[in-house]
């Protein structure tokens, strides 16, 4: 997941380089950005257990 | 919306002795969280730390971040930067800055209780996601100011000097180099798998193939 999100940021370069229409780069960003999120949700695995009582 | 992506034409008339200062704001902030990530790699390669989840994904956010201004970068080399281009960059910065914000915040109350050493080794005292928790949060102040002073720093015509081109290529080719060495890094870490385990300790690739035990 994490190489293909690499990729997903080397692609959105691409498209803004190559000065491509708005629409794609920002389909492109957009995907790339929920996919880190995704990724982000995926590795909370448990509360933070910040309660005073440690 | 039309008054705020006026033609080259129109706004040549209303050049201000600031007028440039979103198109190197923009390079300064692409290049900057690139050389944030910079930081991380050297941490990684250097001090030989295993990166965690978090800290890719913190990475991640960062160069969306940079993206965004890059956009902006990019848009400058043609020599014309609209309202909208200006407005859908720091959008775009803003949105990965604060994503990444939380994510380094997360990390930061997961070793704030007392007797957590936390992840990795410190840098100038501070943990690294303690200080991409800090640099997320003066970049969105950072686009709030750039922001507020729109109406002095945002010429929609750039001089067509070859300055321009040459630092966007910079930056823009500085982003591709980053983004390139952590693909191929974190492909090394994770190998065929896809997930990085929570408390990485070695290249899974290297030894997937059998080149390591």
């Amino acid at each position: 997941m994490d190489t293909l999100i690499f990729g997903g940021l080397l692609a959105a370069l691409v498209v803004l380089y190559q000065d491509r229409p708005r629409k794609l780069l920002l389909t492109v960003w957009w995907v790339v950005l929920f996919a880190t999120v995704a990724l982000l949700a995926h590795h909370i695995t448990s509360s933070l257990k910040l309660g005073l009582s440690y | 919306m039309a008054t705020t992506t006026p033609t080259p034409a129109a706004s040549a008339e209303t050049s201000r002795p600031l007028g440039k200062l979103q198109f190197w704001f923009a390079c300064f902030f692409a290049a900057g969280w690139t050389g944030v990530v910079c930081g991380g790699l050297g941490v990684q390669f250097i001090s030989w730390d295993y990166p965690c989840p978090l800290c890719m994904v913190q990475r991640m956010f960062m160069l969306l971040a940079a993206l965004g201004a890059g956009w902006i970068v990019r848009r400058g080399m043609t020599g014309t930067i609209t309202g909208r281009d200006y407005m859908m960059g720091w959008g775009m910065a803003l949105v990965a800055v604060m994503a990444g914000g939380f994510a380094s915040w997360r990390q930061t109350m997961l070793h704030i209780l007392p007797g957590d050493k936390g992840y990795g080794s410190p840098v100038l005292g501070l943990h690294m996601y303690v200080w991409a928790w800090i640099l997320f949060m003066a970049s969105v102040v950072a686009v709030g100011i750039v922001l507020t002073f729109a109406h002095l720093t945002t010429d929609t015509a750039l001089p067509s000097s070859p300055l321009y081109r040459r630092a966007g290529l910079a930056v823009l080719g500085f982003v591709g180099l980053v983004i390139t060495v952590n693909l191929v890094a974190v492909f090394f870490l994770e190998g065929f798998h896809w997930f990085l385990p929570d408390d990485p300790n070695r290249y899974r690739f290297f030894h997937d193939v059998g080149i390591t035990d």
